[in-house]
């Protein structure tokens, strides 16, 4: 890290006010770096920290394009992922990479729409999980008391709960489209995030600028989404960036045990359980598919990593 | 709301008590603790840490955590203020009455440029465009000595050094243009070279707002400069009442004498010792009856140990002081007269052993 950034800038406030520009339109030049060092924003410093986390950038690259190539790819690619083609069981070749399965089907056109209904779920169960985890864990930890206790409680009894068998029950309830999908994997995620959040709030709302905010007039529902939100958010994003590795996973997992996504649409985790059966003839049904479950997961953790950094200047400045 | 003839007290305490409950038993913060403050008059709150000062500021501002115990009343223009709820006092709260935070590094919201922030105060009270509300921002960064002001509102409280964020403390307080500005320890964090800037200031944006203000502090001198009438705490009362001049060149309580002994004075015409108040402040749990400051008081009599003494009114008009034997601090100069000077050079007691 650049030292003069970072440090508290009494130095840089005592410079500045030695050096007035005569001119209020000029910019600070390069040359001025009490100026620069002033107008750098707290945004700026997030991402300037991100970016010298090299595999968390390679990482999202790397996501970016799976998550665009899967929703851009789907739609130019010269084959439909539910076309009947009259060739079946190819290897990969040049006019087919990823190679035909057994009823005669583009693997690559499944493989992109799998993808893109994996990435759906996964963005989808991470937005429900967080925004739900962030509420209870915001109400708990601000208000305490008797709410915290029960919201806490409640939270406990969903984290206690097999999951995987209320998964199977919820499943066959409420069927297998995507979205139904995402709100039963959204409604087992948000306890982590309930709980960080609950923490976060319990440290938050003893400082002084809460008791300052209060001092001003400012309500509850103010203080909450203005004053302690946004000094929480840090953490609330690193983990809404874990719950998307996570929750490929689970569409994978439920999918692959026939309860998520059902054909003619298809998912990675459905297309794993297709291609596994082929697995001693034509391992690519499996691999392909499987691969890129891998790749999402991966590069998601380490753009959670790097966030984790970004947001939290001591552990990024130790690790260099 | 009772009507408010003029030369009433804008903000009036009276026998607030403040009580906490903890695992050791029940800490009495604050034991009846009565006084006002007259409109475009600054009242200076002096006391040791634990004397509840801050609790008392607190309690008018209604910001104590709701396990506390409060009886007694304060009012504001008349009006109650300790029977409102958050959401009645909302409406007050940084309009009319602003408070200012001990430490400029925890009271500003890291997250927001400091003219977000004085916006916020103006705009949670006053239905004003942005552009406006930043406009008065840059106004107030101004008033309150910030240079550059319409560049400074766009940094970020970590960008300023500590007296600057004090600054833009006092500019949130005076947003609105209260009429009654709390001050809990407002230089206590800073520079001593920063402390006297900041007091300036604030008595500054004090004027400017015409407002009245309760200055919380445990320092002397910072009274003695800024304060027209002065409150000495001591275990959560009030011990001595009156008027800067009152109480700092004839003080009728010894723990406002001790105090002012044990302060070095750069003014002083010949070398003095120190005279320090020996013992700790009590617990504030349990308290027996007596005099709380009689077992560090070089006067105590047994008088002082079976019975608190009350605030009573000594030679002077308003003076007050809450003492047995304040009659006999009559004539006293110096403070080495009562309390018994430290030596400069073999500081500590320990010296013979050694």
């Amino acid at each position: 890290m650049n030292e003069p950034e970072t440090r508290p800038s009494d130095v840089a406030a005592e410079e500045l006010e030695d050096r007035r520009p005569s001119d209020p339109g000029v910019q600070p030049g390069p040359t001025e770096e009490g100026l620069a060092v002033a107008t750098r924003s707290q945004r700026r410093m997030i991402v300037r920290r991100f970016l010298q986390h090299r595999l968390a950038v390679i990482s999202l690259v790397i996501l970016v394009l799976l998550i665009v190539g899967s929703l851009v790819g789907g739609r130019l690619w010269r084959y439909g992922y539910a076309e009947q083609l009259p060739e079946f069981n190819q290897s990969p070749s040049w006019g087919h990479p990823m190679g035909i399965d057994a009823i005669g089907r583009d693997l690559l056109a499944k493989v992109l729409r799998g993808a893109q209904r994996s990435v759906q779920v996964a963005l989808l169960v991470a937005l429900l999980s967080t925004t739900i985890g962030t509420i209870v864990g915001a109400v708990a930890g601000y208000y305490r008391g008797v709410l915290d206790a029960v919201l806490m409680r409640v939270t406990d009894l969903f984290l206690v709960v097999p999951q995987l068998a209320v998964f199977l029950l919820l499943a066959r309830i409420v069927g297998g489209g995507w979205f139904q999908l995402s709100l039963i994997i959204a409604a087992f995620f948000w306890m982590p995030i309930a709980r960080i959040v609950r923490a976060e709030f319990l440290s938050l709302r003893e400082t002084e600028y809460v008791d300052a905010a209060r001092a001003l007039g400012a309500g509850d529902l103010r203080i909450i989404l203005r004053h302690l939100i946004p000094n929480a958010i840090g953490s609330i994003i690193v983990n809404a960036s874990i719950v998307v590795a996570v929750a490929i996973l689970a569409e994978t997992s439920l999918s692959y045990l026939g309860l998520g996504i059902a054909a003619p649409d298809t998912s990675l985790g459905l297309l794993v359980s297709e291609g596994q059966s082929a697995f001693e003839t034509r391992p690519y049904l499996f691999y392909f598919p499987g691969l890129l479950i891998v790749l999402i997961a991966l590069t998601v953790n380490f753009v959670g990593d790097g966030l984790r950094d970004a947001f939290d200047p001591k552990q990024s400045r130790a690790r260099r | 709301m009772r009507p408010t003839e003029p030369g009433s007290p804008v903000l009036a305490v009276e026998d607030l008590v403040v009580s906490f409950p903890t695992d050791d038993g029940v800490v009495d913060a604050v034991r009846g603790v009565s006084w006002e403050l007259s409109p475009g008059r600054v009242l200076g709150v002096v006391g040791e840490s634990g004397s509840g000062k801050s609790v008392t500021a607190n309690a008018i501002m209604g910001l104590l955590p709701a396990s506390a115990t409060i009886s007694g009343s304060a009012r504001f223009q008349g009006e109650e203020l300790l029977d409102q709820d958050d959401r009645e006092l909302a409406a007050l709260r940084g309009s009319r009455l602003a408070m200012i935070f001990q430490d400029p590094m925890t009271s500003l919201n890291p997250v927001y440029r400091v003219g977000w922030q004085i916006s916020e105060a103006v705009r949670l009270h006053d239905d004003v465009s942005k552009a406006d509300a930043r406009g008065r921002a840059i106004e107030l960064l101004d008033l309150v000595g910030i240079p550059d002001a319409s560049e400074r509102v766009d940094n970020y409280p970590h960008e300023l050094s500590g007296g600057m964020r004090q600054r833009v403390v006092i500019a949130i307080a005076m947003a609105n243009e209260p009429e009654v500005i709390i001050a809990d320890e407002p230089t206590t964090a800073l520079d001593v070279t920063v402390q006297a800037q900041v007091l300036d200031a604030l008595a500054t944006a004090r004027e400017a707002a015409h407002a009245a203000m309760v200055l919380i502090t445990h320092d002397l001198g910072v009274v003695a400069g800024s304060a027209d009438d002065v409150v000495v705490m001591y275990a959560g009362r009030a011990v001595e009442v009156g008027s800067v001049d009152d109480v700092f060149y004839i003080p009728r309580h010894p723990y406002t004498l001790g105090l002012l002994g044990s302060l070095p004075r750069m003014d002083a015409s010949e070398a003095r010792r120190l005279t320090p108040i020996g013992g700790v402040p009590p617990s504030m749990i349990g308290l027996a009856e007596r005099c709380q400051f009689a077992p560090r008081c070089p006067l105590a009599t047994d008088i002082c140990w079976t019975e608190e003494p009350e605030l009573e009114r000594t030679e002077g008009g308003t003076h007050r002081s809450a003492c047995h034997h304040w009659r006999s601090l009559r004539g006293v100069e110096d403070p080495s007269e009562v309390f018994t000077p430290v030596d400069v050079h073999g500081a500590d007691d320990g010296a013979g052993a050694r």
